[in-house]
């Protein structure tokens, strides 16, 4: 506890009352991290392929909430920080390539198979 | 918005940040541990992507955060809701591994959850001085169109390729 505060302390150096309650970069980090770590969870646990892609969709949303924060907190020049938010940018225009694609492959799963349940298409177990 | 020293202001952020991001933890902990069907996991998604949006708007972010409503809110979410439709009978099945499989994933993703959580919070940053106080879409669209122009042109082309890919591969035969 004593080392949380500590932390605390290095970004809010006034210390005492309610600061570590103004959110700062860590707020974010943090959210990012368990927003990153629940997708990570979802992805592993579930068979359904669409539960899979809403859980990657949850993972990528917290990979970008962090580079957002990066780029406002510690990147040195406001063009940088324009570029970190590019970046985000292009992993949201991804992010939707990835959805079509995938969305499609799974439709046309299902027409072959009637089943979208990742366990059950083993075609290619030996 | 934060980094501004006027305290109103401030304390606005503040609540937001925080009713914000207890929404998000809980829809995101609801998607992936309590519900299991999946049009309703779809909707805690989107109240997550809604969330995420408001944090990019406390982050400064304008331009990102309407591009997050529009481009994820907006259509990612529509077509995994018409794709949830267009695969009748799967919706309500259980849909989960086994049990061995899920302490595994649950191991898995609390090892990660507390290595970076742990990690983000003890990195001394370098945290700069003046935080950035304008809008940012005037000057994200001229860096697109100068500096970042290849790999703008580059995320239009993949774009293409991904609808037509997506087209040809779920018509019907």
């Amino acid at each position: 506890m004593r080392l949380l505060w500590h932390a605390y302390d290095l970004e809010f150096p006034a210390g005492g009352g309610v600061e570590f309650l103004i959110p700062g970069l860590r707020h974010f980090l943090v959210l990012g991290s368990i927003v990153f770590s629940l997708g990570m969870y979802g992805v592993l646990s579930r068979r359904n392929a669409i539960g899979i892609l809403l859980s990657i969709e949850l993972m990528l949303n917290g990979v970008n909430l962090l580079m957002v924060a990066f780029a406002r907190y510690i990147s040195p020049s406001n063009e940088q920080e324009m570029a970190g938010q590019i970046f985000a940018i292009f992993i949201i225009t991804q992010a939707a390539a990835e959805a079509a694609v995938g969305l499609a492959i799974i439709i046309a799963v299902y027409r072959q198979r009637r089943t979208i349940q990742v366990d059950q298409l083993d075609l290619m177990k030996g | 918005m934060l980094g501004t020293t006027d305290p109103f202001t401030t304390f606005v952020s503040t609540v937001a940040f925080w009713v914000t991001a207890i929404a998000i933890i809980a829809a995101a902990y609801m998607m992936v541990f309590t519900i299991r069907n999946l049009i309703r996991s779809a909707l805690a998604l989107t109240t997550v992507l809604g969330g995420v949006a408001l944090m990019y708007a406390l982050l400064g972010a304008d331009f990102l955060a309407v591009a997050q409503l529009v481009v994820y809110v907006g259509a990612i979410m529509v077509l995994i809701i018409f794709a949830i439709f267009m695969t009748p009978g799967q919706i309500d099945v259980p849909g989960l591994v086994g049990r061995a499989q899920r302490f595994g994933a649950l191991a898995v993703a609390l090892v990660v959850g507390i290595i970076s959580v742990w990690v983000v919070i003890f990195t001394p940053w370098h945290i700069r001085d003046s935080l950035l106080d304008m809008p940012t879409a005037e000057s994200i669209g001229g860096l697109l169109l100068t500096r970042y122009v290849l790999p703008f042109e580059i995320a239009s082309l993949l774009l293409t390729v991904a609808l037509i890919g997506a087209i040809v591969i779920a018509r019907e035969e």
